[in-house]
């Protein structure tokens, strides 16, 4: 069974770690579509172009990345209210108590995670509590 | 002269005799008259009277004595010659004041001696002027009174001693000085309270003092009670013959106090002169009046070289302008405090001063700005040093983080993909991913694990020793 009105964009710069992050997510039994980014430029273009969708997006964000790196992608969002229904977790390497602090005072933010993520770690998210009161009905397996 | 006798000569020629008593009346140097004491009309007048008066022999002759008076005499003169009209023989003397033909008023010793002439009762008058001696006795009076009242009256003993060096005469301020009665001091021999030193023998100095050898200086003096006070002593010997005089000002107190200043003066100097700090004394527009001793040793300048010249020559161009905006708030503040400042040496190198300028203008003992300088080079150059070290640790703390940046980033970025595809590998299920692919991304993960963990040691490496 499948959500329509979530999708879950990975980004990160390691084609590696979202490949395993792709797959862990969809062990851990969400039912949506995913979209690999490979910087936050590309994830903030697929965003634009996609804001008129009826779905709200989920953001996996890794923080070191070319071109647009996870921070610059925050306040590119907080820069667009029309995109204030993209919820935002950040998956990083970074292991400082600072960074996720930092992270954490963007609205959009709801959740921090070291890198890799594991299938259960996959599951905690998508069940979250925070997650649930954006959807009502999330799915999992 | 008897009336008999006197009738008896004007009948026949005088004889050598009678000329020459005649001469000792008309040509005595002192004036001489003979009155009528009846009338008191002048019956004759010797030359000498003539001269002292002023008056002619005839305005003499045509005159009573009552004129050679002044009004306020009369009546005393009317008695003294009520006197001699009772005595048949009588010799009077009196000092009168009398008046001359120019008005002025003289002293006179009269000296009196009845006669008859023509039968008539007369006195025959000696006057002596005495205005000079009575004046002259007058002023030795005040004189010696003067002299008494000085005597008696100054704060200094004075004593006057005898060839033998007893007390003949104290004043009030020897019985005060030395705690006895006046009659207990007469008499006493001046050793007997001169405490003098061991070596020096009463008897030579004394002796010495009477062959004219003026004594002075500082004694001890023992008073009555066993008390011994300093005295401040001037003798002269034979200020009459076989009369010696010393005059003893106590300066007990004053030496104490003159000891108290030159302690304080000391300990003035141990502060000022030779302390750590640079005390000096400036006008309001900066120019050196006094500088302390200090300054050499701390500055390497002379003391002598400062004064007269203005402090902000010294002081370092760039802190100048700082420094005097400050000082010339000093009429408005009474005390200033400049921050670190540069001052010239002696050596021609910059030293750091901090100032502490008290106006102290309106002070007459000082009147002027008193600055007290210390030298802070040593302090601000270890701050310095201080701060150089600390700014080498702000790097090497900035390489440390960097390291530890390197570690949470570049280290676990390779570490995560390891454990990513480890876990991958465990579930047994590669999603698709060949086993011999994933078994070759960990080996190219560890391998650029392995070579992050080089780079960190080798930076590490090289941080310890740029601060070694």
């Amino acid at each position: 069974m499948t959500n329509d009105g979530l999708k879950i964009l990975l980004v990160d710069d390691d084609k590696i770690m979202l490949f395993l992050h792709d797959t862990f997510l969809k062990r851990s039994g969400v039912l949506c579509d995913t979209v690999l980014c490979y910087n936050g430029q590309e994830a903030l273009d697929y965003l634009d172009s996609n804001q008129a969708m009826e779905t709200t997006f989920l953001v996996l964000l890794d923080i070191n990345m070319p071109v647009m790196n996870g921070w610059e992608f925050l306040g590119a969002i907080r820069d667009r209210p029309y995109l204030s229904k993209v919820l935002i977790v950040m998956v990083s390497s970074a292991t400082e108590e600072s960074e996720k602090s930092r992270a954490l005072t963007f609205g959009q933010v709801i959740d921090y995670q070291q890198k890799p993520l594991t299938v259960e770690t996959c599951r905690r998210i998508i069940g979250s509590e925070k997650l649930r009161r954006f959807f009502d009905n999330v799915i999992l397996e | 002269m008897s009336t008999a006798r006197q009738e008896e000569f004007e009948d026949r020629t005088p004889v050598a005799s009678e000329i020459m008593y005649h001469d000792l009346f008309e040509l005595n140097p002192q004036p001489m008259w003979v009155y009528d004491v009846e009338t008191y009309g002048i019956l004759d007048v010797n030359q000498a009277a003539v001269r002292h008066y002023g008056f002619t022999r005839e305005e003499f002759l045509g005159m009573t004595i009552l004129a050679l008076r002044p009004e306020t005499e009369i009546p005393v003169m009317l008695e003294a010659v009520s006197i001699v009209r009772k005595h048949e023989q009588l010799f009077s003397s009196g000092i009168y004041k009398h008046r001359k033909k120019s008005g002025a008023l003289i002293d006179v010793l009269i000296q009196g001696n009845i006669v008859y002439v023509n039968g008539r009762k007369a006195e025959l008058v000696l006057a002596t002027d005495i205005t000079s001696w009575i004046a002259s006795e007058q002023e030795r009076t005040m004189s010696e009174e003067k002299f008494k009242a000085i005597f008696d009256h100054t704060t200094d003993a004075i004593v006057l001693c005898d060839d033998n060096g007893c007390c003949t005469d104290l004043n009030d301020a020897s019985r005060r000085m030395l705690g006895y009665e006046t009659d207990e001091l007469r008499g006493v021999c001046i050793k007997d309270f001169m405490h003098l030193p061991d070596e020096i023998g009463f008897d030579g100095v004394w002796k010495n003092f009477l062959n004219g050898e003026i004594l002075n200086g500082l004694m001890q003096i023992r008073r009555k009670d066993g008390t011994l006070i300093t005295g401040s002593f001037n003798s002269k010997s034979n200020i009459l013959p076989g009369l010696h005089m010393c005059v003893i000002t106590d300066v007990t107190e004053r030496m104490e106090k003159k000891r108290e200043l030159m302690a304080s003066e000391r300990r003035f100097k141990a502060l000022v002169q030779e302390g750590a700090d640079l005390i000096a004394i400036l006008d309001e527009q900066g120019n050196y009046q006094f500088v302390s001793e200090s300054c050499y040793p701390i500055l390497g300048i002379e003391p002598s070289h400062l004064v007269g010249k203005n402090a902000f020559d010294w002081i370092h161009p760039d802190d100048r302008e700082t420094v005097l905006a400050l000082f010339l708030k000093i009429r408005e503040h009474r005390q200033i405090r400049t921050e670190p400042f540069r001052f010239k040496d002696g050596f021609g190198e910059y030293r750091w001063i901090v100032t502490i300028a008290t106006n102290m203008t309106d002070d007459p003992a000082v009147g002027g700005v008193v600055a007290n300088s210390r030298d802070i080079t040593d302090a601000v150059e270890k701050a310095r040093d201080l701060e150089i070290s600390n700014e080498r640790y702000r790097q090497q703390n900035e390489q440390l983080r960097e390291i530890a940046w390197t570690q949470s980033h570049v280290v676990r970025a390779p570490l995560t993909r390891l454990m990513g595809l480890v876990q991958l590998l465990q579930s047994g299920d590669t999603a698709g991913m060949p086993v011999e692919m994933a078994l070759e991304l960990i080996k190219s993960s560890a391998d650029e694990l392995d070579e992050v963990i080089r780079k960190i040691v080798s930076k590490a490496d090289k941080v310890q020793n740029d601060d070694e």
